[in-house]
């Protein structure tokens, strides 16, 4: 790794989305919770299920960017100098994190991931941290759990969530059916033929909540 | 469906962590070409 001048302003950067940025979507899920419990409206509350579910598949891709962004630093090419440039540069299709993803949710080990993410072994991270081994393995192993988590949300039913995900963003193909809401996907085949994959979103706040991870 | 936003918002905070120790423990072992200098600016913008 190079150390030049540019380093310390993604030092900062990197300061600064440990004290900020890396919280803004559970900050956002958290406070849809809050309004989703609280309201009586029904539509209010669909927008806000909408808006949670969406959530928590961004919160998968930037996962899959972070550890993109962490694997690369240990070898930068001339676009993704460090990480921050790799943030801020880097850009996945769904199949590459799909594919970053997998290739974490494949590993059995803490000292499997630590090697997958080029990182110092465990005891010396333990050492510089001043904390035990075993703190690290436990880091470590909540890593993978929502790496694997992550993967099996973009990956089930030939990525119905991220299909879900990309249409609720274009609010469009949202319809309000009274007890749940109904997303129609259209995919073209190979042939050209369209093929419907519809999704039924239950009005189920303590779902929601899970999503969250206020439980 | 398993698996939550704030799962994979810790998961980020905790590479970023483990980012910084990383950096540390380089500096702290890197023998070539830092003067002890800049071995200490940098350890001083780590641990700032």
């Amino acid at each position: 790794m190079a150390y030049n001048p540019f380093m310390a302003n993604t030092i900062t950067f990197l300061k600064n989305h440990q004290r900020f940025a890396w919280k803004v979507r559970i900050v956002t899920a958290h406070t849809y919770l809050e309004k989703l419990v609280s309201t009586s409206d029904e539509q209010v509350k669909k927008v806000l299920i909408l808006r949670i579910t969406e959530e928590l598949i961004s919160s998968t891709e930037d996962l899959a960017m972070w550890i993109g962004a962490t694997q690369t630093r240990s070898n930068p090419t001339k676009a993704y100098g460090d990480v921050w440039e790799y943030m801020l540069l880097g850009s996945a299709t769904n199949r590459q994190i799909v594919e970053i993803l997998k290739d974490i949710a494949r590993v059995k080990t803490a000292n499997g991931l630590i090697k997958k993410l080029h990182l110092a072994p465990i005891e010396k991270i333990a050492s510089v941290a001043n904390m035990s081994r075993e703190d690290i393995q436990n880091i470590l192993s909540k890593i993978l759990e929502a790496v694997k988590a992550s993967q099996s949300n973009r990956t089930v039913r030939r990525g119905v969530l991220l299909r879900f995900h990309n249409k609720v963003k274009h609010g469009m193909m949202v319809q309000d059916y009274g007890h749940e809401l109904f997303i129609r996907d259209l995919m073209l085949g190979k042939n050209g033929r369209k093929k419907n994959r519809n999704l039924y979103l239950d009005l189920d706040t303590e779902k929601a909540e899970k999503n969250g991870g206020d439980n | 469906m398993v698996g939550t936003i704030e799962a994979n918002g810790y998961a980020i905070k905790s590479i970023i962590s483990l980012l910084f120790y990383d950096f540390i423990e380089q500096l702290q072992n890197k023998k070539k070409r830092m003067t002890e200098k800049q071995k200490k600016f940098w350890l001083e913008v780590l641990n700032a």
